[in-house]
């Protein structure tokens, strides 16, 4: 495989896409600066505006305003077949008239590279996909996985500066998905090329990315590394989004004092916001007394346990009516039962202060 | 609302096949009315072919060797491959522009393009002899085009321009149809892969819709091989074409054997050329069904333009048609320059007319009737025999639909001939049902497949003797089926002109055979009241079964 020693730095500024008149536009003037050879992942609801943004960065979209450059040319106005990006389509997007090699060979032959190299590159491109062998194949005779890495290598054979994955997973099921996170990550390490890659999976952007934009509206509303979006996010629609929260809605009364339902907390509180305990962060007490001195702590009731085999799921149901949960690693000394009142508390260095 | 859910998942796909002999039993009669209405006459001018009037391969060296008979031959396929080249070229950006159009879009494009179906074959010949003829609308139009006054009736060109016409809805729905399972993102996914938008077309999207483009161009060209009403009214007997050269021989010169060998030339070009088709096509296997957005995709001003004309030429006799009947003058002349409703007076008082109006209401209900009973019981037969005699029977069953007209016609011919029923209903009843049975028997089975094979299971396991369950579960369900049948039948019969040509005698005209004979024979402008009749006698049935359809379509659909 001849690919490049680095990927392609990506520069968006001020992207817009705009339907008709639509009000809010579905891409709503995102910036956004991808660096060589990252794994950034463009995270978000449907209809927040991520796809539209990779379709734009591919060429499929033209943006209503703003730019997008490639190693600091503007590739705005370019035309797909022009900038040499590698694209792995939701469903796969094989070809059906076409085998398996011809598929592949595709689009080294709209690059007239020459029969005897271009066998050579659809070999090792097989190879790089674990389906040596699999060249005379037709698409439909392949599994969901086969063709996904079909489609795969597909997408890396002509060394594509920039590799972009529009949900490439969504359709297979959930062993199959995790087995590919690991071939599309060691692909990565392998390759060495920008990936930018479309998901609604928070966990699949969590284990495969360097980092993560969360769409919203239109608007990248955080920006950031995965630990650094679960520990510390900035909003409670980011905290909500990306793995579990507990979210109190009380009010600051002070710099260090924030009061919810009947309790003052301690803490650092520059802004008003909400507080947000991550469920893992929640330690589960009997009654008041068994509160270490210094932890927050909040009233709250069982109304469900279930069992994940690893840890045991509590459902809760806090003092002001707001439901919650907590995680408690199977074995710990649990005899809690639905209906039961508990104490739950935490250390103050565990909460986050966000934006509402 | 929730009750439809109960039979989603995975019923079998057909009715179970549990006995096979009732199966052979309900195929009989269907089976035997084909061979006894179909076959045999069929058999008999190929024997007439090597016989008449001397026994020898005369016939068929003659195909070859007569000027004049090679001259017709090659004139007939060159017009039939024009028409089918010409008027692939209109289908294909029209049939792309469906996939693209949203739905409200879609739907009126899909009726547009199914108008022409709903006008009777006669109708849209006279729409077309009307803009054609001198000082008529398409004259009008070229010589504002500065072609100068060219006269195109009479002209093989006028034949094609209608024969294009009428065959346009063969080309765009098979097209379509292979058009709508292609995932309008492989194109894409070519961009994104270093191809020009145009290259990504030409290498991905062509061959995809290849199979439905030489189907609708394969069933076009022979379709047109076959036409005779189009030629013998909008052309001439000099630049004749097959199915004239065959109406002569058979019912002017009695020249059996000759005209059987013609016949017997178009069947085996027809099974050749969809042969062909069916083996070049390759069928692509494993297309992605893509999950259809409803949302438009941009069609570009120049497609949005060349679908439009397509589109005004599909519905055009159509438009020329109704405002025609109620012209006031005695001339052809459109527009109109005067309004009255004396040719609809004329249309119903008439003795002619009215004898033919019955005629034809006569035959076809009879051939509906035959026809539903025979195709019905056929269709449950065909399903429950095993699946390695359910094809041949069923390839049989259909066998009338591929067969050109023009060599039934001359079969049911030269039998009722000699079994005297010349001149008779009967005959062309009979000739109609063999031509009807087909339909029935697709729309009965299609009816049958979609149905949740388990249910008469249900209604024996709740008590249900086989009778009882036949009656109040199966029949209720497949009703819609043999009801679109029947008026499929009805339509099929009511707009034949080709065999009523043949075996019409002055007792038994139906009303295309008095409506050709109108423009014919005497210039008789009653044809347009009478045209503008049959669109409304056509497309009546067709939207009650339609509409009956669509209320009970959802129905135990599976």
């Amino acid at each position: 495989m001849n690919s490049p020693k680095t990927g392609g730095r990506l520069d968006l500024s001020g992207l817009v896409k705009r339907y008709g008149n639509a009000e809010p536009p579905a891409v709503d003037h995102i910036d956004l600066a991808i660096e060589p050879g990252e794994f950034i992942t463009l995270l978000g609801p449907s209809g927040s505006g991520k796809t539209t943004t990779l379709n734009m960065i591919v060429g499929f979209t033209e943006p209503t305003a703003g730019r997008i450059e490639l190693n600091g040319t503007d590739i705005t106005r370019m035309p797909p077949h022009r900038r040499n990006f590698g694209m792995v389509f939701q469903n796969y997007a094989l070809f059906p008239h076409l085998t398996v090699a011809q598929n592949i060979a595709f689009p080294l032959r709209e690059r007239k590279v020459p029969a005897t190299e271009s066998a050579t590159l659809v070999g090792n491109a097989l190879e790089l996909v674990d389906l040596a062998g699999m060249g005379n194949r037709r698409p439909h005779e392949l599994s969901g996985g086969q063709q996904q890495r079909v489609a795969l290598a597909r997408a890396v054979v002509f060394a594509p500066s920039v590799l972009l994955l529009d949900e490439p997973l969504s359709a297979l099921d959930r062993k199959l998905r995790q087995s590919l996170q690991r071939e599309i990550k060691r692909l990565h390490q392998e390759l060495g090329l920008t990936f930018v890659f479309v998901t609604h999976d928070q966990d699949e952007a969590m284990t495969l990315s360097d980092r993560i934009a969360i769409f919203n509206h239109g608007k990248i509303v955080a920006l950031g590394t995965p630990t650094d979006l679960y520990h510390r996010p900035t909003t409670s629609f980011v905290a909500k989004f990306l793995g579990e929260s507990n979210v109190f809605a009380g009010k600051r009364l002070g710099n260090d004092v924030y009061a919810w339902h009947d309790r003052k907390w301690a803490g650092v509180f520059p802004d008003d916001g909400h507080l947000i305990v991550r469920p893992e962060r929640l330690v589960i007490a009997g009654d008041e007394q068994s509160v270490p001195t210094g932890h927050n702590t909040a009233p709250a009731e069982v109304t469900d346990v279930s069992f994940y085999g690893t840890f045991h799921r509590i459902e809760l149901a806090f003092g002001d009516g707001a439901a919650g949960c907590a995680v408690l690693p199977v074995g710990a000394p649990a005899s809690l039962a639905p209906g039961s009142r508990v104490v739950t508390h935490w250390r103050p260095e565990d909460q986050v202060l966000v934006a509402e | 609302m929730a009750a439809p859910t109960i039979t989603r998942e995975a019923p079998p796909r057909r009715v179970p096949a549990r006995r096979t002999r009732p199966g052979w039993l309900l195929l009989l009669p269907a089976l035997v009315a084909l061979v006894i209405l179909f076959v045999v006459p069929l058999v008999n001018v190929v024997v007439d072919s090597f016989t008449e009037p001397s026994a020898g391969l005369g016939n068929y060296t003659s195909l070859f060797t007569d000027g004049y008979t090679l001259k017709v031959l090659g004139r007939t396929l060159v017009v039939a491959f024009t028409v089918a080249v010409v008027g692939g070229l209109l289908a294909f950006p029209y049939a792309y522009a469906m996939t693209l159009a949203g739905p409200m879009m879609r739907a009126v494009l899909v009726t547009v393009v199914l108008v022409p179906f709903w006008t009777s074959m006669l109708a849209r010949n006279f729409a077309w002899l009307v803009l054609m003829q001198d000082g008529g609308v398409v004259q009008d139009i070229l010589r504002f085009l500065g072609f100068g006054n060219v006269t195109l009736l009479g002209t093989t060109l006028a034949v094609g321009i209608s024969m294009t016409q009428v065959l346009l809805p063969f080309l765009v729905l098979p097209m379509y149809t292979a058009m709508e399972q292609i995932d309008g993102r492989l194109v894409a996914a070519g961009q994104s892969l270093g191809a020009p938008k145009y290259r990504a077309f030409r290498r991905v999207y062509l061959p995809l819709a290849r199979p439905g483009v030489l189907a609708g161009m394969s069933l076009a060209f022979v379709l047109a091989l076959g036409f005779y009403v189009t030629p013998a009214l909008l052309g001439s007997t000099r630049n004749a074409m097959i199915a004239q050269v065959i109406n002569v021989r058979t019912k002017e010169l009695l020249d059996f054997g000759g005209a059987g060998a013609m016949g017997m030339f178009l069947f085996v070009v027809t099974l050749v050329v969809l042969g062909l088709s069916r083996r070049m096509a390759g069928a692509v296997t494993g297309l992605v069904a893509p999950a259809r957005s409803e949302k438009a995709s941009e069609v570009r001003p120049w497609l949005r333009i060349y679908t439009t004309v397509v589109g005004f030429l599909l519905v055009a006799p159509t438009l020329v048609v109704i405002p025609m009947s109620f012209s006031s003058t005695q001339t052809f002349r459109f527009p109109p320059q005067g309004w009255s409703l004396r040719w609809y007076h004329e249309l119903f008082t008439s003795p002619e007319w009215v004898a033919s109006i019955l005629n034809s209401l006569q035959v076809g209900f009879f051939t509906a009737l035959l026809a539903t009973l025979l195709g019905t019981a056929a269709a449950f037969g065909l399903a429950r025999l095993s699946s390695r005699w359910r094809g041949p029977v069923n390839g049989f069953l259909l066998s009338p639909m591929i067969v050109p007209h023009i060599l039934v016609a001359l079969a049911v011919f030269s039998v009722a001939l000699r079994l005297g029923l010349n001149g008779t209903l009967i005959g062309i009843i009979l000739a109609h049902t063999a031509l009807a049975v087909p339909f029935v028997v697709i729309a009965v089975t299609a009816r049958l497949q979609g149905m949740d094979g388990r249910l008469t299971g249900v209604a024996a396991s709740l008590g249900a003797h086989p009778v009882n369950a036949f009656r109040r579960v199966t029949l209720p369900l497949v009703l819609p089926g043999i009801l679109s049948g029947a008026v499929l039948a009805f339509v099929t019969s009511l707009d034949e002109v080709v065999i009523a040509l043949f075996l019409q005698a002055p007792g038994a005209i139906t009303l295309p055979v008095q409506m050709f004979n109108s423009v014919t024979v005497q210039i008789d402008p009653t044809i347009s009241a009478a045209s503008s009749l049959m669109v409304v006698l056509v497309s009546v049935p067709i939207l009650f079964a339609q509409i009956a359809g669509a209320r009970r379509g959802n129905r135990g659909k599976r």
